[in-house]
């Protein structure tokens, strides 16, 4: 047990990710906003570019996780209920803090919390979208917006009426599971996000919703909370979890929560290194990535992953790119 | 439909809708994505140089207790962990068995082998120049704190007496010379 600069703690190095975002919080200098496109809904993608970055950097998860879907997905569903948000990049917001803040770096947390702030009320926001669950906890709780009405995607996907068009007739019934992020069920004492993500399920036609095992308040949490470490017990909890959507026989675990995918994603990811011993027979994804799978129309971009990928690398070092 | 909407996925990045607003969101996602790449190779520097200077430890390999089980040898991200095949010899017979090496100038003093080994054969030394002291590691050649004066006392005090002897050398060398021009 070694000394950090954050007092006792495990000697395990914490990942770049951590590094990278604790040199933004400190680079206090305004840069340049150059927004082409205002409006007083903004959308904030968070840190997903980042994870994909992380993941394929530490070969933990070269697989078919992908965080840089959502962003476009959550503006594909925005578009969908008439909305053009202005994207509050990375060029300009800083990481919400959210980790920082758990990790017990309160000082760096502050700097980037009144950092945000003072960014988001310069440019006038009125309705923050968020979606990621641990962002909208932040934002809403940890952060002192007044003004500003924070709101995870699915409540405003489902507040403004999100209309999945009918599935064609040859498309197959699925189950569809849902896990709730403890960020934004259990965690948050005004507005869960419970009952959103389920409606906006069920308005799919060919989709069956299935409750796992624990849900809603009661829900399991997926074993991390943040990137903190990666050991035998938070594999332990994953597979748990994991292994309660098998009991369902669920087609799809969906969850509303980047972290979550990431866990999930990398345990999946895993499993499939056993050819025959296949666990996980389902597909794990974001609930935005779904629902914007079953909506007709242009996606702003692709994906993280690069498309002249056939097949996935070769596991260990030298493998991947 | 689920199909349908992955095959125009790949399809979309080279060719970009004519709608500008679909085109300002896919400009806004590339560049956070180049952002992400691009800070992150440079934490990832800066995470190792701070290994390579702050930290003045070394693991070392106890080979009677090390059992070859490769644990570090995987977990190692700088390299700087082989096994090799040593040979034992005994009277009655010789036997080769596999054991850990650190590679020292890899070695970072990450003490993540020490962690890994199932059977505690790795343990974490100082390296030259470095003692513990309070539970911390500190240097004993160059403290850091004192470095930083000394370093800006000696641009101050050097600049003081370099003027004085490089004024003669210059007027010197530029007398012979203008009679010569002319």
């Amino acid at each position: 047990m070694m000394d950090t600069e954050y007092g006792p703690g495990r000697t395990i190095p914490h990942p770049v990710m951590f590094r990278v975002l604790d040199s933004e919080a400190d680079d206090l200098s305004i840069p340049e906003i150059r927004v082409e496109h205002k409006s007083e809904f903004a959308y904030y993608p968070g840190c997903v570019d980042y994870y994909d970055v992380e993941m394929q950097f530490s070969h933990m998860n070269y697989g078919d996780t992908n965080h840089g879907i959502i962003f476009d997905s959550s503006i594909k569903l925005l578009r969908a209920v008439g909305i053009q948000p202005m994207i509050l990049d990375r060029s300009f917001m800083k990481c919400c803090g959210h980790d920082q803040l758990w990790q017990g770096k309160v000082d760096v947390f502050e700097r980037m919390r009144d950092y945000n702030t003072r960014i988001v009320k310069m440019l006038g926001v009125k309705t923050l979208i968020t979606s990621c669950a641990e962002g909208y906890r932040t934002f809403r709780l940890d952060y002192k917006l007044e003004g500003v009405r924070v709101v995870h995607i699915t409540q405003f996907l489902f507040e403004r009426g999100l209309r999945i068009p009918p599935q064609p007739e040859t498309a197959k019934r699925i189950r569809v599971a849902f896990q709730d992020p403890c960020r934004s069920g259990r965690q948050m004492p005004i507005d869960p996000v419970f009952e959103e993500p389920r409606e906006l399920i069920k308005r799919v036609d060919n989709a069956d919703l299935v409750e796992l095992k624990t849900f809603r308040g009661d829900a399991q949490c997926c074993g991390v909370a943040q990137m903190m470490y990666c050991n035998d017990k938070t594999k332990g909890l994953t597979r748990k979890r994991m292994d309660e959507a098998v009991d369902v026989e669920a087609d799809y675990l969906l969850t509303a929560c980047p972290k979550c995918l990431t866990h999930f994603g990398c345990l999946h990811h895993e499993n499939k290194w056993k050819p025959g011993e296949e666990r996980y027979r389902y597909k794990v994804m974001d609930i935005t990535q779904f629902l914007a799978e079953r909506l007709p129309g242009d996606w702003p971009t692709g994906s993280n992953i690069d498309q002249r990928r056939k097949e996935p690398p070769l596991p260990g070092r030298k493998g991947g790119s | 439909m689920a199909t349908a909407a992955k095959a125009a996925t790949p399809a979309t990045p080279p060719a970009p809708p004519g709608d500008p607003l679909i085109a300002y969101y896919g400009r806004v996602r590339q560049m956070n994505l180049q952002l992400a790449k691009d800070r992150y190779k440079q934490g990832f520097k800066v995470r190792t140089q701070e290994y390579i200077r702050g930290r003045g430890t070394l693991a070392i390999v106890d080979e009677g207790i090390c059992m070859g089980c490769t644990h570090c040898f995987d977990n190692c991200a700088f390299e700087a962990i082989g096994m090799v095949d040593r040979k034992f010899a005994l009277p009655e017979y010789t036997y080769t068995s596999r054991k850990a090496v650190i590679i020292d100038d890899n070695c970072v003093g990450c003490e993540k082998c020490a962690i890994v080994c199932p059977v505690d054969a790795i343990t974490m030394v100082t390296k030259y120049g470095f003692e513990v002291k309070d539970g911390r590691v500190i240097s004993t050649t160059a403290p850091p704190p004192p470095a930083r004066p000394a370093a800006a006392a000696k641009p101050a005090a050097s600049p003081a007496p370099s003027p004085a002897p490089a004024p003669p050398p210059a007027p010197a060398p530029e007398e012979p010379e203008e009679p010569e021009e002319p």
